[in-house]
C-alpha cells in the first residue's frame, strides 16, 4: 500500500490499521451497492442517458459498431468508453434481466474503487487517517451508491480522474515510472468518458515549477505522455472523422448544453429554451435536414454562441458574475441522488452541505496552523515553543526529526486537487448547472472533508493529551 | 529518467503504434459500405413477421415497430399476440431474440398492476417443439420510454430451425387495464 514518505504525520494511523479500515470499509461500501440493486431485477433504469448507454453497450457487443439514441445509426454524441466497458461487462455477464443485474452490481464496484483512490489521495497528500475517512465518506456516500447502480458515464470517469489525479501528483512530488504509466493509462480511460479529463494531469504541473523541476526533465515526459495519448485515441478519431466528418476523440454533441447553459444566469437574453428549440426544429424540418443530428446540434451551438455574445454586449458583469461565480458555486452545491434508495433526498442534500463546510474548513486549516504556529514561535522567541502540533499540518519533515522550534511545513500538492476541482467546476459550469455534473466533484470535497476531520481528530487529541500533562 | 525506463518506454510506444495502425485498419475495414448496410438493416421486418392481435387489441405493425393498443376488459386467461416462424440457420447454441419495449407503465420496478407482458420464443424443428422460453416484460417508464429485452433460448442437440415469437398479455384480478405496448427493432440472433 502506498504512503506519505515525505512526511511523517504525527499521530497518524499505522499502515497495518489503515489496511484493515480499508478493507472493512470497502466490504460495507460492497454490500451496500449489492443492496441498492436487488430491488431492481432488471437493473435501476432512469430512461434517460443510462438507458442509451445500455443499448449502446449492447448493439455495441453484437455488431461493434458504435449508436446511440436508435440501434440502426452510428453516433458521435458519446465517447467509445460507455460501450467498451459496458460491452464487455455483458459480454460476461450477458444482458438478459439475470445478467444485467450483475452488470449492475460489477458497475456500481468501479464507483467503489474510487474510495481507494481517495484513500491514496489522502495518504499522498496529507495522511493514513484522512485516506480513510475520506474513503468511508466516498463508500458510504447514498448519492455516489446511487449514481453508482445506474449505467452513467459519472462513475467510471471520478474513478479513473481520480488515479488520473493521483498518479501525476505522485509522478510531479518524484519521478516514478509505474506512476507514470498508471497515470497515462488512467488518463486515456477517463478521456474515453469525458474530455474534461484532460485537466487532472495539467494540475500537477504547479508542482513541477514550485519544485523547480528544469523544463528539460519533464518536458519530454510530457511529451511522451501526450504521444501515447494521441496513439490510443487514433483509431476512435478516425471513427469520428469517417462518422462525424470530425477528426476528434471527444463527443460532438456541445451544441446542445452550450445552449441549455445560455439561459441560466444574471442577465441572460430572453427567450426559453424549449421555445429556441421548437424554432430550430422547425426550420430543419423546412429545409429537410431533420435526420441530419449533426447539423442540427451545431446550429444550436451557434444560437449558444450567439446568445453569449448578446449576453456580453447587454449585460457584460451579470455574464462574468454568472460563470466566475453563481453557475459554479450553484454547481458545487447540488448533491446527485438520481435514484432514491430509501434515505430522503434532503439528508443527502444536508449532508453534501455539511461536507462541502467541512472541505471549506479542510482548505483553510493548513493557513490558520501556519500562521498560529508563526504566532507561537514568536511569542516564544529563542525559548522555543512547546505548544502541541496540530493535525497533520503541525508534522515535521521526516529529514528534520522532532525540531520543536521548527515551522510547520507546507503539504507539496495539498492544494492541487482544489486547483483541480475549481478548474473542473468553472469549466462545467459554463454549461448549465446540473446535479449529474457535479457527481465527479465529489471524490475531491470529500478529501478535504476528510482532511478537515483527520485535523480536528488529531488537534482534539493532543489538546487533551495536553490537559492531562499540564 | 534511467536507459532502462527509456527502453520500456519505447517498446510501450511500439506497442502502441502498432495497436493504434490494427485499430485504424479495423475502424476503416467496419466503415465499407457493405458492412454499414448490413449493419442497419440487420432487424426483423415486424409488417412482414404476420403479428395476429386478438379481440380486444388493435395492432399496427410497419417496419421497425409495432403498437397494440387495447382497452380496458375482463380476462381470465392470457391474450396471445403471435407472430408467423421465423426460419433459421442456427451456428450456435443459443437463440437470442432482442428487441426494445415501451408502453403504459404497469410497475415502479417493484409491484406490478393492470396487466403483465411476457416475450416467449418456441423453437422448432420441422414443426416440432425443441425448446421454449419466456420472460417478462415490466414496463417501468412512466414516460413511456422503451429499454432493451433479450430472450435467450439455450437448445441442446439437434438445432432447430424455425423461432415463433409471441407477446403474452396476462390480466391481473379478473382483467385487463387499458394500455399501450410499442416493439421496435426485433433483432433475432441465431
Amino acid at each position: 500500500m502506498m504512503q506519505n514518505n515525505d512526511l511523517r504525520v504525527r499521530g497518524d494511523i499505522r499502515p497495518r490499521t489503515a489496511a484493515w479500515a480499508l478493507m472493512c470499509i470497502l466490504l460495507t461500501g460492497a454490500l451496500l451497492r449489492v443492496l441498492a440493486n436487488l430491488p431492481y431485477p432488471m437493473g435501476m433504469n432512469t430512461f434517460s442517458d443510462d438507458n442509451a448507454y445500455l443499448n449502446s453497450a449492447a448493439v455495441f457487443l453484437k455488431t461493434g459498431y458504435v449508436t446511440y439514441a436508435t440501434p440502426d445509426a452510428q453516433s458521435g454524441v458519446l465517447g467509445v468508453g460507455m460501450p467498451l466497458l459496458l460491452g464487455a461487462l455483458f459480454a460476461v455477464f450477458g444482458y438478459a434481466p439475470g445478467g444485467l443485474m450483475l452488470a449492475h452490481i460489477a458497475f456500481s464496484m468501479i464507483g467503489l474503487c474510487a474510495a481507494y483512490g481517495v484513500y491514496l489521495l489522502g495518504a499522498l497528500l496529507h495522511s493514513r487517517r484522512a485516506g480513510v475517512i475520506g474513503a468511508a465518506i466516498l463508500a458510504l456516500d447514498a448519492g455516489g451508491i446511487s449514481a453508482g447502480c445506474l449505467f452513467l458515464t459519472e462513475t467510471p470517469y471520478l474513478c479513473l480522474n481520480l488515479f488520473t489525479l493521483y498518479f501525476s501528483l505522485r509522478c510531479a512530488r518524484g519521478w516514478h515510472l509505474p506512476s507514470f504509466v498508471g497515470a497515462v493509462l488512467c488518463l486515456c480511460g477517463a478521456m474515453a468518458f469525458k474530455g474534461l479529463a484532460l485537466l487532472a494531469p495539467l494540475c500537477a504541473l504547479p508542482l513541477l515549477v514550485r519544485r523547480r523541476v528544469p523544463l528539460r526533465r519533464w518536458l519530454p515526459r510530457v511529451g511522451v505522455a501526450g504521444l501515447m495519448v494521441v496513439l490510443v485515441f487514433l483509431p476512435w478519431s478516425v471513427r469520428n472523422l469517417q462518422v462525424v466528418g470530425t477528426f476528434t476523440p471527444f463527443p460532438v454533441s456541445q451544441g446542445d448544453q452550450k445552449l441549455l447553459g445560455s439561459y441560466v444566469g444574471l442577465g441572460a437574453p430572453a427567450g426559453t429554451y424549449a421555445e429556441d428549440v421548437a424554432a430550430l426544429n422547425q426550420q430543419a424540418w423546412d429545409e429537410g435536414y431533420q435526420s441530419d443530428v449533426y447539423r442540427r446540434i451545431a446550429l444550436r451551438g451557434d444560437l449558444a454562441d450567439a446568445r453569449m455574445a448578446q449576453w456580453l454586449r447587454d449585460d457584460p458583469l451579470g455574464l462574468i458574475a454568472t460563470h466566475s461565480f453563481v453557475k459554479p458555486f450553484t454547481l458545487l452545491c447540488m448533491a446527485f441522488y438520481p435514484q432514491k434508495l430509501g434515505i430522503p433526498a434532503r439528508a443527502v442534500d444536508a449532508l453534501w452541505y455539511a461536507l462541502l463546510a467541512l472541505m471549506a474548513a479542510g482548505l483553510l486549516f493548513p493557513p490558520a496552523a501556519r500562521l498560529w504556529r508563526r504566532r507561537q514561535a514568536a511569542r516564544a522567541g529563542s525559548e522555543g515553543s512547546t505548544a502541541p502540533l496540530d493535525g497533520a499540518h503541525g508534522a515535521l519533515p521526516a529529514a528534520q526529526g522532532a525540531v520543536p522550534n521548527a515551522l510547520p511545513p507546507s503539504l507539496p500538492g495539498y492544494y492541487l486537487p482544489a486547483l483541480y476541482l475549481l478548474a473542473a467546476v468553472l469549466l462545467t459550469a459554463m454549461y448549465v448547472p446540473l446535479p449529474r455534473y457535479n457527481a465527479p466533484h465529489a471524490p475531491f470535497v470529500f478529501f478535504y472533508a476528510a482532511c478537515a476531520l483527520a485535523d480536528g481528530w488529531m488537534w482534539l487529541r493532543r489538546r487533551a493529551q495536553a490537559k492531562s500533562r499540564s | 529518467m534511467a536507459t532502462r525506463e527509456r527502453r520500456i518506454l519505447a517498446w510501450g510506444i511500439l506497442l502502441l503504434c502498432a495497436a493504434a495502425a490494427l485499430g485504424v485498419w479495423h475502424v476503416l475495414a467496419k466503415q465499407a459500405p457493405a458492412q454499414v448496410a448490413a449493419f442497419a438493416t440487420r432487424f426483423e421486418n415486424f409488417a412482414a413477421l404476420g403479428f395476429a392481435a386478438p379481440e380486444g387489441v388493435s395492432l399496427s405493425a410497419e417496419e421497425n415497430a409495432m403498437t397494440l393498443t387495447w382497452k380496458a376488459m375482463p380476462a381470465t386467461d392470457a391474450l396471445t399476440i403471435s407472430a408467423q416462424p421465423i426460419p433459421l440457420t442456427p451456428h450456435g447454441a443459443d437463440f437470442q431474440a432482442d428487441v426494445y419495449f415501451g408502453g403504459t407503465q404497469n410497475t415502479d420496478g417493484q409491484t406490478t398492476t393492470g396487466y403483465q407482458i411476457a416475450l416467449e420464443a418456441m423453437l422448432t424443428r420441422q414443426g416440432k417443439a425443441v425448446a421454449t422460453a419466456r420472460i417478462p416484460v415490466p414496463l417501468s417508464s412512466d414516460k413511456e420510454r422503451a429499454r432493451l429485452y433479450s430472450l435467450r433460448v439455450p437448445y441442446a442437440g439437434a438445432a432447430p430451425d424455425a423461432a415463433t415469437l409471441r407477446i403474452l398479455l396476462m390480466p391481473m384480478d379478473g382483467g385487463i387495464a387499458p394500455g399501450t405496448l410499442t416493439a421496435a427493432w426485433l433483432e433475432v440472433l441465431p
